[in-house]
């Protein structure tokens, strides 16, 4: 990771003169906007046919076929509890890679992605309105009006302990 | 030189030659007069310590140096084979592998004490002393007798030779000196004649050589082409060449002191006459290729099938026949293909097997039992995926055998058995499987003591055990925690065990069944898959959705009626031919959202009757999509590991994802 | 004088061939070789397989294995300098085979490397017989 974050910047220190930049993926869920580092992500593809698994965490949609391997797709709406709209022509699974796993997130759409300098992104997420909690929030940028929140994927991707228990509530 | 690239060959290599010598001093130890058995450890033990010493090894290498020269005074008759010498051997077994098993510290290995038994054992037993060992330091010189002068005199008349005193030193570096001078003194023979040697030709033939030779040599050619092809010989440091003047030699006898030194005491090895194919060592027509590379075939095998079926749908879908030939030829080879790369993974059980006997032969001796332990059906091939995991279920197994199935030979006497127990081992196949029955005619496993024991582990109340068959009684040693063991000992009864190798044998999509008779023994059989990776299925229908179920677990399908559904203590069973058949609607079982009376005919339901651990079960299922064979992909995510019921999934022709069921967590 | 002749000797490529029984040692061999240039054409796990092969091959060069099963090193010696008597054949001993590498020199072997090899013994060996 440190080594693709290295790289990254010195591409962007020949035009950014010298300023610290993240490139990130921006992307629109239940009407608000979110930013994933580009490094994390492999493919953004359309919404593909996917399988439900039986007893799977409520959040997991299911498993999809990406050119022959299989993976597992996550509704972010539900680990969020936000409501996303209905899957139409512009959802998008966002498939990205996190601890060595690789799996797919589908959001509503994805917009474009963009260059930020570091010093537009605040740690400080007593300052948004959002509904997620913040432990998934690993930043807040600031491109000219909007606010892009920056997800720590780690943690939303990791199935936490109250989620397990949820689990176990639900099969039981 | 980098021999890291090397490791993973000699490892592997370095176990199959740990094996044969296994084997091999088993078969010595129950008969010690098969020469053929000596030779064959003699040469496993060359052939590994020259395997080592190339990898820098160098303990390995010695303890197998000094196995291989006992050997060899084994087979020359100068010591004879005992229970110690065996009981040694096996120890030296037990270094080797050790040392190979850790092979990255190898260099700190202790192999003192081991090389101290294997020198007593020698020496102990040693009667005949070898004949270089008694020389000693011979000091020589040129000294041409009067028969030498006389040679060298007609000699130079027969031809117009001179006589020359060539002295040629071996590299400090030079191991087989004898073998070494020997070279020079050909490559002199082709040029003239050699007169004499110091030291004498005797002393050359015994090793007695330190790193100079004088040859006193008749030729024709000049000195140049004689240092020429000299220089020529590997190891040679230096030649040098003087003209000798026969006049001075008579006058005053030049003399040179040669020290010299005697050399390790060298074993003759006579060669051998071997008895043809009796050695394991794989023929060379085949290479060693890494499992890794199989199972990326294997993967793209299983992408190539997909896309085949993809290909087929397409063909249909477009109602064009032009493509049928092509199609029909490409199913050919993929099939051609897919065979070929199962078959490159298939190994023999053998490499699972033959570590058993020395095992049995150590717990047995430890237990003070007596057993008779055979295999049998080494040769059946398994895929290598399932044959990695067998062995830990086999051992544990065995060990249970051995520990609580056969008695002691005074409780066997009392009994009226025979004193040695009998314990087999035996794979065969059995259409797309492969059986393993392990039979013991040991003590058997009692119903009677079983219930007890689960009414005092709290599992039962004594009206609930009773209620419980003999069968039933008896399989309650594969549930979790169970042991029916009275003493808890080292080797097994901890009650850990027979529910994981069920658990094992049931992952790798196989099944366990025992059958047992108090007093006359215990059978216990396990039916594996001969692969996992690619396997039949069926696929059906489950409201919308599609799941794959391995033909493995299959019986039969049936149509029953809803009317004919009973109830038994709240689980729904049909009474099928007088069979009361459990049955499992999936459409429950996996939750599946959609309204099951849309995909149901009134009144019949669709059947698929599997076995789970030797009971049948009725799943409920919609539609009946036909037999596919499927290629396994794991389902691996940390989101998924409460997931249970699924062995994996698969992609379809379509090119969706099929969930494969897993017959045994499922239901 | 011995890296020169290493040098002005050095075939730019011969064919050659393997016998031994051990995988592993065929595979360190053929490493060397191939890795300077040279052809492996056959490998051969004991001393039948070894005429065989000869017979098959005709290699400029055989590397022989002496201890091995269903035939010793020095008897497909024996053979193969029958079927051809410039037969280029190196045998490869260990410590303790001294009389056998002698006697092997005696029924023609060319030359003799001892395990365990390093690579440029066995090139030196090899141009100095080729």
């Amino acid at each position: 990771m440190e080594e693709k974050t290295l790289k990254i910047d010195r591409k962007m220190d020949e035009d950014d003169d010298n300023e610290n930049v993240l490139q990130l993926v921006i992307f629109q869920l239940g009407g608000e906007e979110f930013a994933v580092d580009i490094m994390q992500v492999q493919e953004i593809i359309r919404m593909p046919e996917t399988t439900r698994i039986p007893q799977a965490p409520e959040y997991v949609k299911g498993v999809i076929n990406l050119r022959g391997k299989i993976i597992v797709v996550v509704s972010l709406d539900v680990k969020f509890n936000i409501e996303a709209k209905e899957v139409d022509e512009n959802s998008r699974v966002i498939v990205v890679e996190v601890d060595d796993t690789i799996l797919g997130m589908v959001v509503d759409s994805v917009s474009e992605v963009i260059r930020l300098p570091h010093s537009n992104v605040e740690n400080a997420p007593d300052i948004i309105t959002s509904k997620i909690k913040a432990e998934y929030i690993e930043g807040v940028g600031k491109l000219d009006e909007r606010l892009l929140i920056l997800l720590d994927l780690k943690k939303v991707l990791q199935e936490s302990e109250m989620d397990q228990i949820s689990n176990i509530k639900k099969n039981t | 030189m980098s021999m890291s690239e090397y490791c993973d060959m000699f490892k592997a290599e370095a176990n199959e030659h740990l094996q044969q010598l296994n084997h091999t001093l088993l078969e010595l130890e129950q008969d010690n007069s098969n020469l053929e058995n000596i030779n064959i450890m003699f040469r496993a033990a060359h052939t590994l310590k020259g395997m080592a010493a190339t990898m820098g090894y160098n303990k390995i290498a010695e303890v197998t140096h000094e196995m291989e020269n006992l050997m060899d005074s084994i087979r020359n008759q100068e010591i004879d084979i005992n229970s110690t010498i065996i009981n040694v051997l096996f120890e030296c077994l037990d270094q080797l592998e050790f040392g190979i098993e850790n092979i990255e510290t190898e260099c700190d290995m202790d192999i003192s004490a081991i090389l101290l038994r294997l020198n007593e054992v020698s020496s102990s037993a040693e009667k005949h002393e070898h004949v270089a060992e008694n020389v000693t330091c011979v000091s020589e010189s040129i000294d041409l007798k009067e028969d030498d002068i006389k040679k060298c005199q007609s000699l130079c008349e027969d031809k117009d030779s001179s006589i020359f005193n060539v002295q040629v030193t071996l590299d400090e570096t030079c191991l087989l000196k004898t073998a070494r001078t020997g070279l020079v003194l050909r490559e002199l023979d082709k040029m003239g004649t050699v007169v004499k040697t110091v030291p004498s030709q005797e002393d050359i033939d015994s090793g007695n050589i330190d790193n100079e030779i004088n040859i006193v040599f008749v030729t024709a050619n000049n000195e140049n082409v004689v240092i020429e092809k000299i220089s020529k010989v590997s190891e040679i440091s230096n030649v040098k060449i003087d003209p000798l003047d026969l006049d001075n030699i008579l006058a005053a006898e030049k003399t040179e002191s040669m020290p010299s030194i005697p050399s390790t005491p060298t074993s003759t090895s006579k060669s051998m006459k071997n008895s043809m194919n009796e050695d394991n060592v794989k023929s060379v027509q085949s290479v060693r290729v890494s499992i890794e590379r199989l199972d990326n075939l294997m993967n793209m095998v299983g992408e190539l099938l997909i896309n085949k079926s993809r290909l087929n749908q397409l063909a249909i879908e477009l109602e064009t026949k032009k493509l049928d030939e092509t199609l029909a030829s490409l199913d050919r080879l993929t099939n051609d293909i897919q065979v070929e790369v199962m078959d490159a993974r298939m190994v023999q059980i053998d490499q699972v097997f033959n570590r058993f006997p020395r095992m049995v032969r150590d717990l047995s001796i430890e237990q003070k039992k007596k057993i008779s332990f055979l295999t049998e059906g080494n040769e059946i091939e398994l895929d290598r995926t399932v044959l990695d995991e067998i062995g830990d279920p086999l051992v544990h197994l065995l060990r249970n055998a051995v520990d609580h199935g056969i008695e002691t030979p005074e409780e066997r006497i009392a009994k009226n058995k025979t004193e040695t127990g009998s314990l087999n081992l035996k794979a065969s196949r059995l259409r797309n499987n492969v059986l393993i029955e392990l039979q013991d005619d040991g003590r058997g496993i009692d119903p009677v003591k079983m219930r007890d024991v689960a009414i005092k582990k709290g599992l039962f109340e004594r009206a609930q055990a009773n209620d419980l068959s003999d069968r039933e009684a008896m399989y309650l040693i594969f549930e979790p925690g169970f042991s029916a063991a009275e003493e808890v000992t080292d080797i097994s009864g901890r009650g850990v065990g027979m529910d994981a190798v069920k658990n094992k044998i049931e992952d790798l999509g196989g099944s366990v069944e025992l059958e047992s008779v108090v007093e006359q023994g215990t059978t216990i059989r396990l039916k594996l898959p001969l692969t996992v990776a690619i396997i039949q299925s069926l696929l059906v229908n489950v409201g919308e959705e599609t799941y794959a179920v391995p033909i493995n677990n299959i019986v039969r399908d049936e149509v029953i009626e809803q009317d004919d559904i009973r109830s038994i203590k709240g689980e729904k069973v049909v009474n099928l031919r007088g069979e009361v058949l459990p049955l499992v609607d999936l459409h429950d079982v996996l939750s599946v959202p959609h309204n099951k009376e849309n995909y149901r005919d009134n009144n019949n339901l669709l059947v698929v009757v599997v076995e789970k651990a030797g009971q049948h079960i009725g799943l409920i299922v919609d539609k009946l999509l036909g037999q596919q064979e499927v290629i396994i992909k794991t389902l691996d995510n940390k989101l998924l590991k409460n997931v249970k019921g699924f062995s994996g999934a698969t992609i379809l022709g379509n090119g969706n994802v099929a969930l494969i069921l897993d017959v045994p967590t499922l239901v | 004088m011995k890296n020169d002749q290493i040098q002005g000797t050095d075939k730019n490529m011969a064919d050659i061939m393997i016998v031994d029984d051990a995988a592993f040692m065929r595979m360190v061999i053929k490493d060397i070789l191939t890795k300077n240039g040279h052809n492996v054409v056959a490998e051969a796990g004991d001393g039948l397989d070894a005429i065989e092969k000869y017979k098959e091959s005709k290699p400029d060069l055989v590397f022989l294995d002496i201890v091995m099963p269903n035939m010793e090193g020095t008897d497909a010696l024996k053979s193969i300098m029958e079927i051809d008597e410039n037969a280029k054949v190196v045998m490869c001993s260990s410590i303790g085979q001294q009389s056998v590498v002698t006697e092997a020199i005696n029924n023609g072997a060319q030359d003799f490397i001892v395990k365990p090899f390093d690579a440029t013994k066995v090139l030196e060996v090899m141009n100095n017989v080729l």
